[in-house]
């Protein structure tokens, strides 16, 4: 019996599948930063990857459980929902902890930060990289928000529970989770007065169409980190994981400038736009902020860590 | 082939009288099951995350409302007091539903809402006053589609989202679209009354119609305080529609004072039931769509077409077709996220408006919503007037026509999207 | 087929019924109450929108199996009702056997999920309440849809299908 391989190419077109969703549009940095993932990936000629955008394969409430049933095998969720797995990740809901992205990559990229990536490692998945997204502001209808009391009797919508209904109660705010698409409208009932998210949320989904004013302030942090299944990952080789890794990097590299990019065009169309009233957070402002949330970090000091918090102060 | 497949086992089990919701949850079980390397028990994380949201308590609280009020008295008396005032006039009663569905959908931005909460009272109404059963469920589940087209609109919101384009401008496009396609409903249902011959009641004296108005009053209050209550900021849609609950319980209780304790289990038994089939077919249907999305069928057509050179109008009746095909086993949600992100760059190349072009796929995301096998509003008012399925879908073709029609006016007249959110840039 | 009915088959409907339906009206009832603590004293309460969610999904997955007992899932019956009689039952048979192994699937995978949730101990999004608890429903919810489904099946065979058939001649639907 013969038989005739065709050389080489039959075995080497069965390519690895890395099916990749998010729940962004392709046009936003996460978006982009995966297209450009996939093109780096499949130059290795051993890789086939499927980008599912919009939630289209699925949502944020389902995500995390396809990556872990290796459904899926790179998501980018929002850090925040790795909360439930391990508490130390709601460092980036911290308000005025982060000085700058960059700070916040160091903290991420350092012992500290890839200790916590790695920690996920028994739940079945493994952090392999940082996408950054922005600080988030606060936008209102009601007043311009410069100082704890403006906050006094305000609602504002919260993405989850826990820190963020805590740091509003402290500013004496209520908190209400309300459904993304929802928000417009009760922004411009005033079912909700205000929430806090990146510029490029503020603009593209049209707050500022409905909300009179922004805070600049770099409050707290919105990033994504990027997840690949552990099953998945230790069936590759070494020579694979590096290219794996190779691209993943690049990509990293492209999304952090386009998020940079995209946060100041979006500052950019809301203020030329006039629809919003902008004012900007001294320092000093700030740390009138810090002064009355200093329950808050005491109250988290326990789940996030003391030394992990004193060390993501101490990065500029 | 496995997409086929996927269909030809749908139909097999829903004819052999299996329930819709097995038949979709089912099929999509085998085929994942026999043709990938799925792991299945994330079919159970679909079907429960799928109900894990909050726009879609709309639909248990309206139903429970309608429950309420037709065990309460409210529906009663309103009943009546429409009656008194349109009692006489060829057609009125129909022409009511519509208006009122109009009315709802200016504050609610979901058309199974709208359906739930018009066909709650009107349902009633309509068959107690001679209207065809068919006929009276056809128009509560096509006039309750403008829940999306009349603003707010869950799916433009979805569309604005994808287009990064103003949701404003968005909503202000569908408004004139949905007072015309009010209007070709009511002329529709003027038609239909004069060829049926629709009897007409004695004209009610004047003091029968403010005593029945009068009586009524507590009840029609109802749309005021929904209506109110968002516009005030009270509260969202999705908070007013469970506001109703409590809105129509304490009529029920302190004013018309018809609510007994026996009625206690019959109301919640009867929400129940309304709600859970609603909810076991949409988590179905979203199993369902997860072998589609997985294997990227409807983006491998789209782009097919996207690729291809074609003019505006072929581009037009392909995608049109397209999500008419789509809309009778997806949603709209999931219709969107699909498609559109594929056919963004083609409506940009071919200077379509990008607010016309919203218009004309929410009115077919209406379609979507009274095409069977899979339809919203088909189930909600099955649901509500204890119906089969195929009595509704009787009642309804003739609408479906009558929206193909205006699909096809949208289509040719951009003017009618276009105008009012020209005039808001200025 | 509900005649002579069991004393403890009374106590399983009313205990199904009720749980089902206060499950759903008490998640609406804490969405008023947000509503009132946020437009009253502006102090809405963030816990109560995950719960209220939590307790009308679990209502209305305990209620899909009231629905099945009363009827009221669609089904396609064009094709059923031109079936003659004799055939019917075998129709039937199928159609519940379908639904018996589907939730026996559906169970299956639910506690599976409940397993899966169970060893990593994620937590809910805002209140880090254990994400097995919450979707324990499923498997619960299956196999009590389960049963009704089997009591179905089961009934088409009582007396060797007679009391079946005097049933449909009563124009009973089953
Ligand atoms: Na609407
Ligand atoms: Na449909």
């Amino acid at each position: 019996l013969v038989v005739i391989f065709p050389t080489g190419s039959a075995f080497a077109e069965k390519k690895i599948e890395v099916k990749f969703c998010h729940t962004v549009t392709n046009q936003t940095p996460k978006g982009q930063a995966a297209l450009k993932f996939k093109e780096i990936l499949e130059k290795s000629g051993i890789f086939d990857v499927k980008i599912y955008p919009t939630s289209q394969l699925y949502g944020d409430k389902e995500e995390l459980e396809a990556l872990r049933a290796n459904n899926v095998q790179v998501i980018g969720p929002s850090i925040t929902k790795l909360v439930g797995f391990n508490p130390q990740f709601q460092i980036i809901d911290l308000p005025f902890l982060f000085k700058s992205t960059e700070a916040t990559e160091k903290f991420w990229k350092s012992e500290r930060g890839q200790a916590i990536f790695n920690s996920l490692r028994p739940k079945g998945f493994i952090g392999i990289g940082y996408w950054p997204n922005g600080f988030t502001h606060f936008i209102n209808n009601k007043r311009p928000l410069t100082k704890p009391v403006d906050f006094k009797g305000l609602k504002f919508r919260i993405q989850s529970g826990g820190l963020q209904d805590t740091r509003n109660r402290l500013l004496g705010a209520g908190s209400q989770t309300i459904a993304s698409a929802e928000v417009y409208q009760a922004l411009q009932t005033g079912a909700i007065d205000g929430l806090d998210n990146t510029f490029s949320t503020h603009q593209t989904l049209k707050f500022y169409e409905v909300a009179k004013y922004l805070t600049i302030g770099n409050i707290a942090r919105i990033d994504y980190i990027m997840l690949t299944n552990i099953t998945f990952w230790d069936s590759l080789t070494q020579r694979q994981k590096d290219i794996f890794m190779d691209a993943m990097n690049q990509a990293s590299a492209i999304e952090r400038k386009l998020s940079d990019a995209m946060n100041e065009n979006s500052l950019e169309i809301m203020r030329k736009s006039g629809q919003v009233e902008i004012y900007t957070l001294s320092d000093a402002e700030k740390q009138e902020f810090v002064k009355v949330l200093q329950p808050l970090y005491k109250q988290f000091e326990n789940r996030i860590g003391k030394e992990n918090i004193d060390y993501a102060i101490s990065l500029q | 082939m496995e997409t086929a497949l996927l269909f030809v086992i749908f139909a097999i089990l829903s004819c052999l009288n299996v329930p819709i919701a097995i038949s979709l949850a089912a099929a999509a079980i085998i085929i994942l099951a026999t043709t990938t390397d799925f792991t299945l028990y994330m079919t159970a994380q679909r079907m429960f995350a799928s109900l894990l949201s909050t726009t879609l308590l709309a639909v248990p609280s309206f139903v429970f409302a309608g429950v309420v009020m037709t065990h309460g008295g409210i529906s009663k008396y309103l009943i009546a007091a429409i009656r008194a005032w349109t009692g006489h006039i060829q057609g009125g009663l129909a022409i009511v539903t519509i208006i009122a569905c109009a009315i709802f959908a200016a504050v609610s931005g979901s058309s199974a809402a709208t359906a739930a909460a018009i066909g709650a009272i009107m349902l009633p109404a309509m068959i107690e006053n001679g209207y065809s059963k068919r006929y009276a469920m056809g128009l509560v589940a096509a006039s309750g589609t403008l829940g999306i087209l009349i603003p707010p609109s869950v799916p433009m919101v979805i569309f604005g989202f994808i287009a990064e384009y103003s949701i404003g401008e968005l909503f202000a496009a569908g408004l004139i679209p949905g007072i015309i396609m009010a209007g070709v409903l009511i002329v529709s249902a003027i038609i239909y009354a004069r060829k049926q011959n629709m009897k007409m009641m004695d004209k009610a004296t004047r003091s029968e119609r403010w005593r029945a108005s009068f009586k009524a009053l507590p009840g029609a209050f109802l749309p005021v305080f929904i209506l109110g209550s968002i516009y005030s900021g009270l509260a969202t849609p999705t908070e007013a529609a469970v506001l109703s609950v409590f809105y129509t319980l304490l009529v029920s209780i302190f004013v018309y004072r018809e609510m007994k304790w026996a009625l206690v289990r019959k109301i919640l038994v009867e929400s129940v039931n309304i709600s859970a089939m609603i909810y076991l077919i949409i988590s179905a249907a979203m199993v369902f769509s997860l072998f589609l999305t997985v294997k990227q069928i409807p983006q491998q057509i789209l782009q097919l077409t996207a690729a291809t050179h074609i003019n505006k109008w072929m581009f037009f009746l392909v995608t049109q077709l397209m999500f008419f095909i789509m809309g009778t086993f997806l949603e709209a949600a999931s219709i969107t996220l699909i498609t559109l992100p594929i056919l963004l760059p083609v409506i940009q190349a071919l200077d379509i408006p990008l607010v016309q072009f919203c218009v004309v796929m929410t009115v077919n995301m209406e379609l979507a919503m009274i095409t069977p096998p899979v339809g919203m509003n088909l189930f909600v008012v099955a649901a509500m007037s204890g119906e089969k399925l195929e009595e509704v879908v009787k009642g309804v073709w003739p609408f479906i026509l009558i929206m193909i029609s205006i699909l096809i006016i949208f289509v040719l007249w951009p003017g009618v999207s276009t105008w009012l959110p020209s005039k808001m840039r200025l | 087929m509900d005649g002579g009915k069991s004393k403890w088959l009374v106590f399983y409907q009313a205990f199904e019924e009720w749980t089902a339906g206060l499950l759903l009206f008490t998640g609406l009832t804490l969405i008023m109450i947000n509503v009132i603590l946020r437009y009253v004293w502006g102090l809405p309460e963030a816990l109560l929108d995950e719960f209220s969610l939590y307790l009308v999904v679990w209502g209305i997955f305990i209620g899909t199996s009231v629905a099945l007992r009363t009827n009221h899932h669609i089904k396609v019956d064009v094709f059923y009702d031109i079936t003659p009689l004799w055939m019917k039952r075998y129709v039937s048979m199928f159609a519940h056997g379908t639904g018996i192994a589907f939730c026996i699937f559906f169970s299956y995978f639910g506690i599976l999920l409940v397993y899966d949730y169970y060893l990593t101990g994620q937590g809910s999004t805002d209140s880090q309440f254990p994400l097995w608890i919450v979707t324990a429903v499923m498997p619960i919810s299956g196999v009590m849809l389960g049963v009704r489904f089997l009591q179905k099946f089961i009934f088409l065979f009582k007396d060797g299908g007679k009391a079946w058939h005097s049933a449909m001649e009563k124009g009973a639907k089953i």
